[in-house]
């Protein structure tokens, strides 16, 4: 894909010097795959070999980073996942971490968990969705739970302060006028929901962004956005209609009401939280799933040229237009 | 649309789908990586198509209005701010994804 950021196209003499490093000089790397070239970040399978034990691995590199970006450095993702994994979450456990000696990153080096991502496959198999909805739940709920202390070191993200706030510094960065977003986000401020104190939240929770195999959930992936907010602004994340796949009466996620997993969600030890609290946080899901095409069409003009990152530049009027659909009541 | 004299036949619009067209018949036999984005490229296309054939949305300094709206400027004439707004939404996602649009707002 020769219209991607400039990365080397075959990492395996720099996967192999870093694990090196780590691990010795008889461990050795292979089957090196390229999984994903995400929005903001390049993911790399591998398999270490060492003592006749093959341990299959993932590397994960920033792409798209930079303190006006609103994405965590790999180190603090690493440290937010160690912390997620300490505390008994379902995500891949953080490894190591590059360093300048390697040929690779900004990033980081984990376990990996088998299944699959993709939202048309986990959404298919309804008869699995209540097994997961439930397991979503207990992992969500375990993650808000965990002292907020902890995650201290994202006190000074923008994300971390008031929403609407970071929100429009965000998209006042981005240089490009959009009334309908102004419009949510002034709909937002007027209906403020109730104070909750912070905890820690994944930022990404979404279909599209956990693992699932044979029916049951292994991981929670992609930590780039966490910070520290209300519990709420993960299950208003989850039910954002952009992540129902189509499948719009199953609000949260396509693969439960909105009800069945506040239910859910409560059932888990979480806060009991209404649907209407929820509602306000569907209606800035949309606008940040905006300032993120915004962003991406943003940084293809920049410079970070690909068809996929133009083409996120008139995506913005889709959401614009779920954004208004909601607010006027035509859309749940 | 009139076709401008400067160029002979076929039109723009044409060319651009000729395009389209052959990226649609060449997908089937690219690797899954080329073939997301040699779709993503059709999409482009045939987007384009639509907008040099559309009429130009009325000007408007939309600069202006989101900063009003942020000030709290159109909170009293909310409803008739919001139909204008979203007048311009639709026709923006007529151009980018007709098929996007509630059947409310979708021509023909």
């Amino acid at each position: 894909m020769a219209a991607l950021p400039a990365i080397r196209s075959d990492p395996t003499d720099a996967l192999r010097a870093a694990v090196r490093r780590r691990w010795g000089e008889t461990a050795n790397v292979e089957n090196v795959e390229q999984a994903t070239l995400g929005g903001s970040n390049r993911t790399i399978l591998f398999d270490v070999l060492q003592a006749g034990q093959r341990t299959r691995l993932v590397s994960r590199e920033e792409t798209f980073g930079g303190a006006d970006k609103p994405f965590l450095p790999p180190d603090a993702q690493f440290q937010a996942m160690s912390l997620a994994h300490e505390n008994g979450l379902d995500v891949p456990q953080p490894l190591f971490a590059y360093d300048s000696n390697d040929e690779l990153g900004p990033g980081f080096v984990t376990t990996f968990a088998a299944g699959t991502a993709l939202p048309r496959r986990v959404l298919a198999d309804t008869a699995q969705h209540e097994t997961i909805l439930h397991q979503l739940a207990e992992t969500l709920a375990r993650l808000h739970a965990i002292d907020a202390e902890k995650f201290a070191f994202l006190d000074d993200l923008p994300e971390s302060g008031d929403p609407i706030v970071a929100m429009r510094a965000r998209i006042d960065s981005l240089g490009e006028p959009h009334p309908a977003l102004e419009l949510g986000l002034r709909w937002l401020e007027l209906h403020p929901p109730p104070p909750r104190p912070r905890t820690v939240v994944h930022g990404d929770f979404r279909t599209g962004n956990f693992l699932i195999d044979n029916g049951n959930l292994t991981a929670l992936l992609d930590w780039e956005c966490c910070h520290l907010a209300s519990p709420a602004e993960d299950l208003g994340w989850f039910c954002t209609r952009s992540w129902r796949f189509g499948r719009t009466n199953h609000h949260a996620g396509g693969i439960a009401t909105r009800r069945q997993w506040l239910e859910a969600y409560h059932r888990a030890g979480g806060a009991a939280i209404t649907e209407a609290e929820i509602r306000w946080w569907e209606i800035f899901g949309l606008i940040r799933w905006a300032m993120f095409n915004i962003l991406q069409g943003h940084g293809h003009v920049q410079g970070r040229r690909s068809p996929a990152y133009a083409a996120c530049g008139r995506n913005v009027a889709l959401m614009e237009y779920d954004l208004l659909m909601t607010l006027a009541g035509d859309y749940d | 649309m009139t076709e401008p004299s400067t160029h002979y036949r076929p039109s723009t619009a044409d060319l651009i789908h000729t395009v389209a067209d052959f990226l649609d018949e060449i997908s089937p036999t690219l690797n899954s990586g080329d073939r997301y984005t040699a779709l993503v490229c059709r999409h482009i296309l045939v987007m384009v198509e639509r907008e040099i054939v559309s009429t130009p949305l009325a000007p408007l300094d939309e600069a202006a209005l989101a900063a009003a709206i942020r000030a709290g400027r159109h909170d009293a004439t909310w409803n008739a701010t919001f139909d204008a707004i979203l007048q311009r939404t639709v026709a923006r996602v007529a151009l980018a994804k007709p098929d996007h649009l509630a059947a409310k707002h979708r021509n023909e």
